[in-house]
């Protein structure tokens, strides 16, 4: 039944996230996303034995099938259109699909590392990353310095703080 | 089962909204960075995501009285199918977590930002974050992730599209010709 699967779907999230931030601060974990796509795994078990082996009966109350029932298509929609979305950014913006496709067009003759250089420009891409903040404000430009606004100050310390939180390098 | 072929439906209406528009204006703006053109993009996709909720109800009550005239709501593979409707929801929220923490984890943006409030007069040029950023190996490590992910392989000193490398550079190709993205990367 559709409220049993959308609250076990979020209970399984919910463990996902819980067992995510425990591995990787207990453990040295060395390949990152190598772990989380294994644990992925583990809990799509878990979601599954969780969803044959829970009761109808208690899925069926009036007020948590009221919620799931104005939810459950509010947060699909959500995740339809973020899923299009964030495809949409990766296929554009990413730098490894974009060697990819230069070199599936070179054919077989292939691209050395020289080449692709000079298909692609990583020191443009970087400027174009720099123009995209100062558009968006939060950055600013003063004679050649680029400087963070406040705006910016704030992104930088709280990504900062997720770094460390999530044992991630850059932080410091 | 309403519920979930009413959003669907919606899902496609954007989609094909989306395609048809950018493929259909002659004048795509110019756009002087990146960001305004996800800008650009992310409205238009918004506009058609509001524009599609206003038939939900019309849509639903459609479905809802399909599914109750039709042998859907009685077929033994309802639970198998709800089943799988919780894996995706659950796969659909990780997506979510992942494309944050990878956020997190690799988004030059917030690298320039947290090296700018780092350095020691909270300001830089252009060649200190080209330092801190360093290109040269961006390329290599970029390479080395592809022929990890068995995209490309390396013959001598040349790099290869493999078969799955092929597959994806061809959609991801089709996917920018389509909604007029430029090269990109």
């Amino acid at each position: 039944m559709i409220y049993k699967a959308f609250i076990v779907s979020l209970l399984s999230f919910f463990c996902f996230c819980i067992f995510h931030i425990i591995i990787f601060h207990k453990l040295n974990i060395k390949h990152k996303f190598r772990t989380i796509f294994s644990l992925v795994a583990l809990i799509t078990v878990f979601d599954l034995l969780l969803y044959f082996s829970l009761t109808d009966i208690f899925f069926s109350q009036y007020a948590l099938s009221k919620f799931v029932f104005f939810s459950n298509p509010i947060l699909l929609y959500l995740l339809c259109l973020y899923f299009y979305h964030h495809f949409m950014i990766i296929i554009d913006r990413s730098v490894s699909i974009r060697m990819a496709v230069d070199i599936f067009f070179s054919g077989n003759r292939g691209l050395t590392i020289e080449e692709i250089k000079q298909e692609y420009d990583l020191y443009e891409k970087l400027r174009d990353e720099l123009r995209d903040m100062t558009f968006i404000g939060r950055i600013k430009k003063e004679g050649e310095f680029y400087q963070n606004t406040d705006k910016g100050l704030q992104h930088a310390r709280v990504f900062k703080f997720l770094k460390r939180f999530l044992h991630l390098k850059g932080a410091d | 089962m309403a519920q979930i072929l009413t959003v669907i439906s919606l899902f496609i209406f954007v989609i094909v909204g989306h395609w048809t528009y950018v493929s259909m204006k002659k004048n795509i703006p110019f756009f002087e960075s990146d960001g305004q053109k996800l800008l650009y993009h992310t409205k238009l996709i918004a506009f058609f995501a509001v524009l599609a909720g206003f038939f939900y109800f019309f849509l639903y009550s459609f479905f809802a009285k399909w599914c109750r005239d039709g042998m859907i709501d009685n077929d033994w593979w309802l639970d198998g199918f709800y089943a799988g409707y919780s894996l995706v929801l659950f796969y659909g929220c990780f997506f979510i977590y992942l494309s944050i923490y990878y956020m997190i984890d690799r988004s030059v943006s917030s690298k320039m930002m947290i090296e700018i409030d780092k350095s020691a007069n909270k300001k830089m040029t252009y060649n200190d974050l080209i330092a801190v950023y360093d290109v040269e190996k961006k390329y290599q490590e970029a390479l080395d992730d592809l022929v990890y992910g068995g995209l490309i392989k390396k013959t001598d000193d040349k790099y290869y599209c493999t078969y799955k490398g092929a597959i994806i550079a061809r959609l991801a190709s089709l996917f920018k010709k389509g909604l007029k993205l430029g090269r990109g990367g």
